[in-house]
């Protein structure tokens, strides 16, 4: 069976991955960078609803009773938990170790001097967990660089830490060297890494190689247009090629990736949202553009003028009813529905 | 004497006495040129705009156009200018267009629309008409500031973000950093632009002022060399002029009843974009960057756009006018301080120029960038780090605007030296901008969080009008989101950062 994934963000590179360990010929197409590119490069699951979320478990749940849009709710809080197993297995075959629970949400430093919850984390981040700061000395030291000034990481986040995650007041010293945090409560432990933007990139790299090297074709096209018959897609034509499969993926993101646009939408699927914006920047709430994206089943199939197409699939940030900036849930769906959308049968 | 208003008129003004010997102490409410200044095309109009409607500002356009360039080379960009009729525009108007040239002192020479396209490619086939005009354009803040700075150089006191908040018999009360001060003052000049009938009630006097909004568009990238003006009479989305790196496109004319957190329509941008595209072709291809909107202090009935001098005893309001009579405008206003004051200097500002340049090796970028300013901020030439990558801001430029161009805040860094006005509109700068004031001991964290958040709130305002209709512009949108929701979890920090409780 032919299976072509569109997009090799995390969605994409976890759909390909999954479709490929259950031995279908997959093809990916991408384009560009999009979000999770650019992001920090850590799994988030879930961080806020109302307030602040302390189990992602419980908040998935929560969310799978309440939101019936959300992506998570198509999914299962079982998937959320299988999917994100088989990204931390994926992540070690590309020799990245992704340290976390879903029981529990760990909160990391930014390079913006703020706070940050968030569900796995690589293990240099890990260990530098915020949680580990309690009483202890955090050294905060590295070659000032684009975006990144050691000196007001360290003041802001002695204000922050504590009025954030309840911790006691940390005695702040920074310094020169390596571009490194240091949680001094344990007693000669490992250094730790701030997460910076743009680390996404690497994760994702990573496995895309994975996929590569179990056998995904890889190619590099911008997906145009395609041709229906019935409710079956029959083929994508891209700028290079065409592409024919038995069943497809799309995960090409949200407006960041190019994947939706405010007018009209790939393939011309029908779209969930209305394209409005609150006039405050970052409210806690959201802007209801966010919400947008295309409209799903329960297994992630879109409709066309009001006609489920059965062999489409779509996954990650292209899906409507969340908004990950907010709730801070963007890898943690894009893994999610990612996996399921690669399971296909 | 105090001056109230740092606009373009008020910094003239303060030049104009500073040059005649008077004590001047200029208060200013915001930043330098952030009202109708900083919001208006920047355009030095030929005048011919006008002839047809308003004879008697086209000559005074005609003749402060040529007097700006004689004193202020370095700060204008002699792009000239052209007049198009286009396929369906009322013919008559050419004829008494040319009339009101002559009558005007306007010098206008005719083209052949083969001509004009190949002095303009990115035109519409459809141009009939064209006539070639002195057309200039000038970075309003940039003047502004530069006439603020002379004036300072002249003894001259500036003070940005001092509102004035009382004026009775010779003191003028205001609010700076959170406390009172006083100035004492013979005689008040009232340049608030549209602010004027507010700050001539402190003073007791009753003003009747309409203010009219503007909206104009940018798009990235220079569509044409010349102002592209339409020949007709004085409409909406008339005029499209190169601006740096950018072209805008402008403007509209709507009544306006608030004074600040004025919007922009929808319509307003249809209208913009049509009429521009329609004219200049080239713009159909290209992005636009933001919307902005300012309001034109107008006086009386109409759309007479020359200048009102209302000279009370102790207290001279001057406002309406344009930005390119503002010399004039402040020329008229300093006379009449003279006058009661006993002074008998003269106006010199026709004739001397705004600050002297230098022709020295390695100052033309910062000529380009900084006009006559350039030689100072060559100064910080050594701190080459780029900041802003989209406008190849650097490290330099940041401090040297910081310490030397009155600036508190990286948006009044960013009206110097044009950080973040590219295509991310700030997205990847406004945190390294404040980290450089933050590293130079110039501001504490939380007042890095704060600015970042107050830029951010400004660039927001410029992308939301434009939101729906352009899909780059959404995706801006989403990235500021992602990096400063999603990564920096601003959305959610806002209550525990001291200053920013306000946001929420």
């Amino acid at each position: 069976m032919r299976v072509v994934v569109v997009g090799a963000g995390v969605a994409g590179a976890i759909a390909a991955l999954r479709a490929a360990e259950r031995g279908m010929e997959v093809t990916m197409v991408h384009h560009a960078a999009g979000a999770s590119h650019r992001s920090l490069g850590v799994v988030d699951v879930l961080g806020y609803l109302e307030e602040e979320v302390e189990s992602p478990a419980e908040g998935v749940e929560w969310i799978c009773r309440h939101r019936k849009e959300h992506p998570y709710a198509l999914t299962g809080a079982d998937t959320v938990a299988e999917a994100l197993e088989f990204f931390r297995r994926k992540a070690e075959e590309a020799e990245m170790r992704f340290e976390g629970s879903l029981d529990e949400n760990i909160h990391v430093a930014t390079q913006f001097g703020t706070v940050k919850p968030t569900c796995l984390a690589p293990e240099r981040v890990y260990t530098g967990r915020v949680e580990l700061w309690d009483g202890a000395m955090v050294g905060i030291s590295g070659r000032v660089q684009r975006d990144y000034s050691p000196a007001f990481i360290a003041a802001s986040l002695a204000e922050l830490v504590p009025r954030l995650v309840k911790v006691r007041p940390a005695e702040v010293v920074h310094g020169e060297g390596e571009l490194t945090l240091k949680p001094l409560s344990q007693s000669g432990d490992g250094e730790a890494a701030l997460p910076l933007l743009g680390d996404g990139r690497a994760v994702i790299e990573a496995l895309v190689r994975l996929a590569e090297s179990a056998g995904v074709r890889v190619v590099r096209d911008r997906i145009t247009g395609g041709s229906f018959r019935g409710n079956l897609l029959e083929e994508l034509r891209g700028v290079r090629s065409t592409y024919r499969a038995d069943a497809f993926v799309l995960a090409t993101g949200d407006w960041i990736g190019g994947g939706i646009h405010g007018r009209q939408e790939l393939l011309g699927l029908d779209v969930a949202g209305r394209l409005e914006l609150r006039k405050i920047p970052l409210p806690e709430s959201g802007h209801p553009y966010a919400l947008r994206g295309v409209a799903v089943d329960g297994n992630l199939r879109p409709s066309r003028r009001g006609r489920r197409i059965e062999n489409l699939r779509v996954a990650g940030a292209l899906l409507a009813g969340y908004d990950y900036c907010t709730e801070k849930s963007g890898w943690g769906v894009a893994i999610a529905t990612g996996y399921l959308a690669g399971g296909v049968e | 004497m105090c001056v109230v208003g740092g606009g373009i008129t008020g910094a003239g003004v303060a030049r104009d006495l500073a040059l005649r010997g008077v004590d001047v102490v200029l208060l200013e409410k915001g930043d330098l040129g952030v009202g109708s200044t900083g919001r208006s095309h920047g355009l030095l109009h030929s005048g011919g705009r006008y002839v047809v409607s308003d004879p008697e500002s086209a000559a005074q356009c005609a003749s402060e156009n040529r007097i700006l360039r004689r004193i202020a080379p370095s700060f204008l960009k002699d792009t000239g200018g052209l007049f198009v009729g286009m396929k369906g525009d009322d013919e008559e108007y050419y004829s008494r267009f040319v009339k009101g040239c002559r009558r005007a002192g306007v010098r206008a020479e005719e083209l052949s629309p083969e001509e004009a396209l190949r002095l303009e490619p990115g035109l519409s086939d459809d141009v009939e008409v064209a006539f070639r005009v002195m057309d200039a354009v000038a970075d309003p803040f940039l003047l502004t500031v530069a006439n603020a700075y002379a004036a300072s150089l002249e003894g001259a006191e500036v003070h940005t973000y001092a509102e004035v908040v009382g004026i009775d018999d010779g003191e003028v009360r205001f609010r700076s950093n959170g406390r009172e001060r006083l100035v004492k003052a013979e005689v008040v000049v009232n340049a608030s632009g549209v602010w004027a009938a507010r700050v001539a009630e402190l003073a007791g006097h009753a003003i009747t002022l309409k203010p009219y909004r503007g909206t104009i568009l940018v798009y990235a990238g220079r569509a044409s060399e010349h102002v592209i003006n339409r020949l007709r009479m004085p409409s909406q989305g008339d005029i499209m002029l190169p601006h740096r790196n950018t072209t805008l496109a402008g403007t509209t004319f709507s009544p306006e009843e608030r004074l600040e957190r004025y919007g922009i329509e929808p319509e307003e941008v249809q209208v913009l974009r049509r009429e521009a595209e329609r004219v200049l072709v080239k713009l159909r291809t290209r992005r636009i960057l933001r919307a902005y909107a300012g309001l034109r202090p107008i006086v009386g009935e109409g759309r007479k756009r020359d200048f009102s001098l209302i000279p009370e005893d102790g207290f001279i309001t001057i406002t309406g006018g344009k930005f390119t009579t503002y010399r004039l405008m402040a020329e008229h206003a300093s006379d009449e301080v003279c006058r009661q004051l006993g002074v008998r200097a003269r106006c010199t500002t026709a004739t001397t120029s705004i600050l002297e340049e230098e022709d020295r090796e390695g100052l033309e970028l910062y000529r380009e960038r900084y006009g006559a300013l350039g030689t100072q901020a060559a100064e910080y030439a050594d701190r080459r780090r780029r900041i802003c990558l989209c406008e190849g801001v650097t490290e330099g430029e940041v401090l040297f605007a910081a310490e030397k161009l009155f600036c508190r805040n990286i948006r009044d860094i960013r009206r110097r030296t044009r950080l973040g006005m590219g295509y991310c509109q700030g997205r990847r700068c406004n945190l390294e901008a404040a980290l450089v004031l933050y590293s130079a001991g110039m501001i504490d964290h939380s007042t890095v969080h704060t600015q970042v958040l107050n830029s951010l709130r400004e660039r927001w305002k410029g992308l939301l009008p434009i939101a729906a209709q352009v899909d780059e512009v959404l995706r801006e949108l989403r990235l500021m989101e992602a990096t400063f929701g999603c990564a920096a979890c601003y959305d959610r920090i806002k209550k525990h950062v001291r200053g920013l409780e306000r946001f929420l």
